[in-house]
């Protein structure tokens, strides 16, 4: 709870509040919980979808509660007015990073958004002297912050609505993918770093050498990296790997279906942040496998299979092997079990408060 | 070791050779050979051309060096002699003569006609140029529309497949006794 005389208002910028979308997810949570403990607290997002215009306001409404004693909650993205507009008020700034790819991985396949990349870990650097204090999403993140030159951070892990996962799962999509294969899921965006070609090929091999009744299931928007996408259509037509299925976005009920209906989750990316859909796979039961990259490793807590390197052989014998071997799966499931009774038990709200405590108690720093 | 589970009693060396022998098992069963395996391994995806950013060096390389496939002729060149010494006396020669000369030929339009065509090979080189690298735009923009037609096949087959989930959904629900009836 903020002391008496403490900042009462605490508002969060995005400059993009989506549907389904981790980050938006989260920031409706942080306010959840601002708001649960007392505090006055609204998002305002510069792109708003049309499934949540009643959750946020628009951007240019900030300044009417922009003040020095307001606490700014930024959720820092690339390029944005709400960047020029977090950097500019007089609010107590407290930025909350959920990474910025590397510029390297766009090079190849969309050179205007490497060149954003590029500028957006600049402009990270830059925010450093203005922010009071800098949340990561993850201890990888908050590293990132540190070499950006912040001078205070602390971690605030994304916030999973486990009970929403509840909620019945498309019956349509859960009966089309549910036809007899082995479904093999991978959720996110389809970009390079993601290294959805390393899933294709593993998959490619999977399905050569070991059951042809399989399906590789790739749920995740790829709008804007068209010309990736059209080289991992190309890539699955060329390594002859039948039933590679890319859902697009999808909507949250689709999204439950293909986790219910998934054998196994593999995650080959090589740069995660945090990596949501870890979590949520590990919610909803499903083997994990993933390779040790960015924060995967904490993300997991000890849960699913840890690749160290990912030889795309070995992966698919892995991938067998944990489909056919029940003691093992069972074994895994359980580690994963573990991992998510720890993010169950954490006291999302005491957390937040603690990580803003140096915020919310003193004076201007 | 390629991964780690920490979960008891999994022996992670074990479950790995357990894992290479299967695949042995798999190459000696001829599904796949270790040249495969590391072809798979190793070819990296290619990254996109895009039509736009695409540069062509030759029109540069050809105005560079003029002289090793085109000619620059003027009215004096059809006079003049390669040889140094001696050239110069017969250039002279050539001159002096010249009014005699044209008594039997008019060299003027074929001088005219041979300079044209010198500044027409440059022109060419100009206009093939930017063929080539038109062509070679459009047929990068050919490989993608030929790209995306496949996607959209791709798209149209599972869109058809959940039209015909929906349907059998949606009778099962209405037809008594269907396949997946209100029981």
């Amino acid at each position: 709870m903020s002391p008496a005389g403490g900042p009462r208002r605490v508002h969060q910028l995005l400059a993009a509040l989506a549907y389904g979308d981790a980050i938006s997810n989260e920031a409706l949570a942080i306010q959840r919980h601002l708001r649960g403990a007392g505090l006055e607290s609204d998002i305002f997002a510069e792109h708003v979808h049309p499934r949540m215009t009643t959750r946020a306001r628009p951007l240019w409404e900030y300044r009417e509660v922009s003040a020095p004693d307001t606490v700014c909650l930024f959720h820092f993205s690339i390029g944005s007015a709400a960047a020029r507009l977090a950097f500019h008020a007089p609010d107590r700034l407290v930025s909350i990073y959920h990474n910025i790819t590397p510029a390297e991985w766009f090079l190849g396949f969309h050179p205007h958004l490497a060149g954003l990349c590029y500028h957006g870990r600049r402009e990270l650097a830059a925010f450093a002297p203005r922010t009071e204090l800098a949340l990561g999403d993850s201890e990888y993140n908050r590293r990132e912050l540190e070499a950006a030159g912040y001078a205070r951070t602390g971690v605030l892990p994304i916030v999973l609505d486990l009970d929403s996962y509840r909620r019945p799962p498309s019956p349509v999509a859960r009966r089309l993918y549910e036809d007899g294969r082995t479904n093999i899921l991978f959720v996110g965006r389809i970009i390079p770093n993601k290294k959805i070609d390393d899933l294709i090929t593993a998959f490619a091999l999977y399905q050569r050498l070991f059951d042809r009744q399989s399906r590789l299931l790739l749920v995740g928007d790829y709008r804007g990296h068209e010309k990736y996408y059209d080289r991992l259509q190309e890539l699955a037509r060329a390594r002859g790997a039948e039933e590679v299925v890319f859902t697009g976005q999808v909507d949250d009920d689709e999204l439950r279906a293909a986790y219910a209906s998934a054998d196994l989750f593999l995650c080959l990316s090589e740069h995660e942040g945090f990596c949501v859909p870890l979590l949520e796979a590990m919610a909803f039961g499903v083997p994990v496998v993933a390779y040790d990259a960015g924060a995967v490793r904490e993300t997991l807590r000890g849960g699913g299979v840890l690749l160290r390197e990912k030889p795309t052989a070995v992966v698919a014998g892995l991938v067998r092997r944990l489909l056919t071997d029940d003691g093992l799966r069972g074994r895994v499931l359980e580690t994963q079990e573990r991992a998510m009774a720890e993010v169950r038990t954490t006291d999302f709200r005491a957390l937040l408060l603690d990580r803003l405590a140096p915020v919310l108690d003193g004076a201007p720093g | 070791m390629a991964f780690e589970i920490r979960a008891e009693g999994v022996d992670v060396e074990l479950l790995m050779r357990e894992i290479r022998a299967a695949i042995e098992e798999k190459k000696k069963a001829g599904l796949i050979t270790d040249e495969e395996i590391r072809e798979v391994a190793t070819r990296p995806l290619p990254p996109v051309l895009q039509p736009h950013d695409l540069k062509s060096g030759l029109l540069a390389e050809l105005l560079e060096r003029p002289s090793r496939w085109n000619y620059a002729f003027d009215p004096d060149t059809l006079f003049r002699s390669s040889r140094s010494g001696s050239g110069r006396a017969l250039e002279w020669v050539r001159r002096v003569l010249r009014p005699v000369q044209k008594l039997f030929w008019n060299p003027t339009p074929m001088i005219a006609a041979l300079s044209r065509q010198g500044d027409l090979n440059t022109t060419y080189a100009h206009v093939l140029h930017n063929l080539v690298l038109e062509v070679t735009r459009l047929n990068l923009e050919i490989v993608d529309l030929k790209s995306r037609t496949l996607q959209l096949q791709g798209r149209l087959e599972f869109q058809a497949r959940r039209e015909k989930t929906l349907e059998a959904m949606a009778l099962g629900r209405t037809v008594p006794g269907g396949e997946d009836g209100a029981a």
